[in-house]
Order: structure tokens, then C-alpha cells, then sequence
């Protein structure tokens, strides 16, 4: 069905690429938000991403591979975001749509600032790959795809951003005991 | 005692949160792109494969291709040297050398929003005018400005310095309408609203002076402020340098005001160039600022844009 949708917004029909749009849109909205954490920094992204991708369908071979090329359409996309705005990012912040509501309650405001801070200092390459595996559920050689690395490559940068949050995590949990125990 | 949590559980919580569903206005922006953008025509070559050829038949057609473009590109060229000889060689162009200083008072109007975030403007002779920002805003020109955003609270200006101390810094107008209750609070880095005060330069609590002394009272290391002038309005100026460590108490970053989309303030790493003036009533704040490593290499860009702002 999707392919049939992309090879008609191939031949121009911008009524089926809005279907695709409706398809898509919110997957690479999550993935963009996830790996900018920047509401607008996120919309711009995902707005270019489908844009080039209207622009070069025509070029596209086969409309089955529309997936994983709209994928890699959107990290260049969120690379070039974060190039943009790197030098602001400290200096405004855009606050989330969804506002606090959306967050669980069952992760310490401490955990949050602990992995929103150690995810702030991954590399973009690396956000990438651990948001597309780990959020979109995309499989180690289509997040290859998307990055336009190696699986060997995408495998180091998961382990590296896996561990650099998890010690973030720990890191915070220790200060948390040594504030627990008695005086 | 408490019981804590598998590092894995949390990690996934934490990337399941926040917004999940592209907003109404981003899928409409995109289809409305989609309808004004033609596509790029289909291919016309085949695919490049020769998946019935053996390697050395692959190499023979290489290296005829390339003999082939080789001939015909000295061919072609000798034919055009032929047809240019007799030609008498048109006089230079006299086109104004870039300058990154403010453009002529004759300078030809442009509205700020055909000035693109990604197009930087390369035509020195031509000055903008905001058009959702209040008080409006005029500026000139530079080579290497963009318009990185606009809204009716401020105007961002990006600036790019060439040559072999390229840099990158802003220019940002802030209208103060809300203003940080308290700038230095961390809890601004999650706060779904920042928490606001009407400001007023008529009332007490308003004004550049009043805007400098709420600064002196966050942890930002600041220049002693001094008078400054934009196109006759009067105010204050200080320079700003944070730098890692300096706001770790506000979170690391204060706030000055709300700019409806995003809140405006300072971070660490950055030096702020920061006037307050006072433009008919509302409390104006020009910004210059760079990453600290870039700053003074940016600086002269960013004062020629800024020495240009005007408030018709």
C-alpha cells in the first residue's frame, strides 16, 4: 500500500504524498524531537526532510526502499539542524508542545536532568543511531542506512551512547546514596 | 530504604517521553510545500550497472568514455577559442566590492522575511525592516547574514565571517514584554512556562537600568554598564562571559525574557555584547553574542549589523 502511495507521489500526486505524510510524519516528528530535543528544531527538521523527499521522488528507484531513504533524509536533516543552531543552543531553549504532562513520574527529576544532560553531550552521529534503534525500533543495518555508516560503525556508536547514559544514570544514583546515608 | 530502578527501564521511560505526534501546523506547512514545489524531473540514464559485463569489458567502455569526453572537451574548446579570438574584450565590471560595513542611505528596501535561515544574504546594498517584530526593525545588510528567526517578541540575525578567521555569531532584538521573575533558576531547563513578569518601563520596576540591576543579581559575570545610544534611544550596555561552571546553580543557563517560542537568555561558553534601551516605552535588548572561542574573531561582523539598526 505505502509503495503504491509512493509511486504515485513519483508521478506527482501530492494528494498521495500527504497520505505518506499522514503515514510517516509522526515516527520521524518522535525520532526528530528525540535526537534535537528541541520542539521547533524538530518540526523544521522533519518539514525539510519531507520536502526534499517531494522534491526527489522522481529520482527514487524503488519505491520500496522510500522507508529507510525518508530515514536518512531526516538525520541529514536533524544534522544540519543541530549545525545551525549549535552555536544558540545553550543560549534559548524551546520549550516542549506536549509540556511536563507527558513525562513519567516514576523517573526522579534527578534521573532526567542526569540523562538530558550526558545526551546533550553525545555526538550527533551517535544520538542518532540510539534513537533510531532504540526509539523507532529500526534494525542495526536500516539504521546503517539512515546514518550512512557501517553496521560495525553503528554497533560501536550504540554501545558508546548506551554507555555513556547508563553511566550518567549511575553516576547520579551514587550521588543520591551518599545523600541518603545517615550522618 | 528505597529500591531503585533498572538504569535500562529508565533509559527507555526517558525516550518514550515527550511529544510523539507532528504538529497540525508542520503537516500542513509540509503538504503546502509539497503543492509550491516542483519535483525534480525522473532520471533519465539508466541505472548504472552493467551486471552483464565482464570486468575487463567494464574497463574497455571505461576508458573509451573517458576517451571520448577527453576529445570532445579539447574539440569543443578549440572551436570556442577559434569563435572568441576576433572579439573585443568587454570592459571590467564595476561591481562594488564587499563591505561589511552599513550600506548607503540609498540602500534598496527588503523585507526582513525574504531574508532566509539558510540563504545567507550575499548583496551588502540592501537594508530590511522586520515585519512580525514590534517595535519594527531596520537593518543593512552584510555578506554572510541570515534571518535565522522572527516572531512579534524578537528578531535573530545570524552572522558568518569569511575568510581565514571565519566565525559565526548573532545578532538578536528582544522586545522585554515578559521578563524572567527570577533569571536564575534551574528549573527553567524543564519548565513548560517560564515564569513571568510583565515589564513596563513606566512603572518602578522597568527600564534598562532596572533590566541591568536584576542581571547584577544572577551569577553572570558582567561588564559595569555603560550609556549607550541606538539610532537616539538611550540606555545601557555590559558585556557577558559565562563561561562552564559560572551558572551551575540557575542550571546553566538565565533567563531574561519570553519570546513566545523559546525563552531568551544567556548560556555558558557564550559572550554576550548586551545594550538595553529604551525605544517609546517598551525596554528593547540588543544582543551580540558568539561562542566565547569565536567571539572576538565575529565581533567586527556582528557590530557593522548591529551599528545599522534603526527603529523607523
Amino acid at each position: 500500500m505505502v509503495a503504491g502511495l509512493v509511486q504515485r507521489a513519483m508521478d506527482g500526486d501530492d494528494l498521495a504524498f500527504s497520505s505518506l505524510v499522514d503515514q510517516e510524519g509522526d515516527l520521524c516528528f518522535g525520532v526528530a524531537y528525540r535526537i534535537l530535543r528541541d520542539v521547533t528544531w524538530a518540526e523544521d527538521a522533519v518539514q525539510q526532510a519531507f520536502l526534499v523527499a517531494w522534491r526527489e521522488l522522481p529520482r527514487l528507484r524503488d519505491p520500496e526502499r522510500f522507508g529507510p531513504w525518508l530515514h536518512r533524509l531526516l538525520v541529514n536533516a536533524c544534522y544540519e539542524e543541530l549545525r545551525r543552531h549549535r552555536r544558540w543552543s545553550g543560549r534559548v531553549r524551546s520549550l516542549p508542545a506536549d509540556g511536563p504532562g507527558g513525562d513519567d513520574p516514576t523517573i526522579s527529576v534527578d534521573d532526567r536532568d542526569a540523562l538530558d544532560r550526558a545526551f546533550a553531550r553525545l555526538t550527533p552521529a551517535h544520538r542518532a543511531v540510539f534513537v533510531l534503534h532504540h526509539y523507532a525500533g529500526l534494525p542495526l543495518a536500516e539504521v546503517a542506512d539512515a546514518v550512512g555508516a557501517p553496521v560495525g560503525t553503528v554497533k560501536s556508536r550504540l554501545h558508546h551512547a548506551a554507555r555513556t547514559l547508563r553511566a550518567a544514570l549511575l553516576a547520579d544514583s551514587q550521588v543520591e546514596s551518599l545523600e541518603e546515608r545517615p550522618a | 530504604m528505597s529500591t531503585r530502578r533498572d538504569p535500562d527501564d529508565i533509559l527507555a521511560t526517558w525516550l518514550e517521553e515527550g511529544p510523539t505526534r507532528l504538529p497540525h501546523t508542520a503537516r500542513r506547512a509540509i503538504v503546502v510545500d509539497a503543492r509550491t514545489t516542483r519535483q525534480s524531473r525522473r532520471a533519465w540514464r539508466a541505472p548504472w550497472r552493467f551486471t552483464d559485463m565482464n570486468p575487463a569489458a567494464r574497463i574497455a567502455l571505461a576508458i573509451m568514455a573517458a576517451a571520448f569526453v577527453v576529445g570532445g572537451t579539447v574539440f569543443a574548446l578549440g572551436r570556442s577559442a577559434q569563435v572568441a579570438a576576433p572579439t573585443t574584450p568587454s570592459a571590467p565590471t564595476t561591481a562594488p566590492a564587499p563591505s561589511s560595513g552599513p550600506a548607503s542611505p540609498d540602500a534598496t528596501p527588503c523585507v526582513a522575511s525574504t531574508l532566509g535561515a539558510s540563504s545567507a544574504l550575499t548583496d551588502p546594498a540592501c537594508s530590511f525592516e522586520s515585519d512580525q517584530l514590534t517595535p519594527r526593525v531596520s537593518f543593512s545588510g552584510a555578506p554572510g547574514l541570515r534571518r535565522i528567526s522572527e516572531n512579534a517578541r524578537h528578531l535573530e540575525l545570524g552572522v558568518t565571517t569569511t575568510g581565514s578567521s571565519a566565525a559565526t555569531g548573532q545578532v538578536v532584538v528582544i522586545a522585554l514584554v515578559d521578563a524572567a521573575r527570577t533569571p536564575c533558576d534551574p528549573k527553567w531547563a524543564d519548565a513548560p512556562v517560564l515564569d513571568t513578569v510583565p515589564w513596563r518601563p513606566s512603572t518602578a520596576a522597568g527600564g534598562p537600568a532596572a533590566f541591568m540591576d536584576i542581571l547584577a543579581t544572577t551569577p553572570v559575570p558582567m561588564d559595569t554598564p555603560v550609556p549607550v545610544t541606538i539610532d537616539g534611544h538611550a540606555g545601557l550596555e555590559t558585556v557577558l562571559r559565562p563561561v562552564a561552571g559560572d551558572l551551575a546553580e540557575c542550571g546553566g543557563f538565565v533567563a531574561f525574557a519570553d519570546i513566545l517560542t523559546s525563552r531568551a537568555g544567556i548560556g555558558e561558553g557564550i559572550v554576550m555584547r548586551l545594550a538595553a534601551v529604551d525605544v517609546d516605552g517598551t525596554t528593547v535588548l540588543v544582543e551580540r553574542a558568539a561562542d566565547a572561542a569565536a567571539f572576538d574573531a565575529a565581533s567586527d561582523a556582528l557590530e557593522s549589523v548591529a551599528g545599522t539598526i534603526r527603529f523607523p
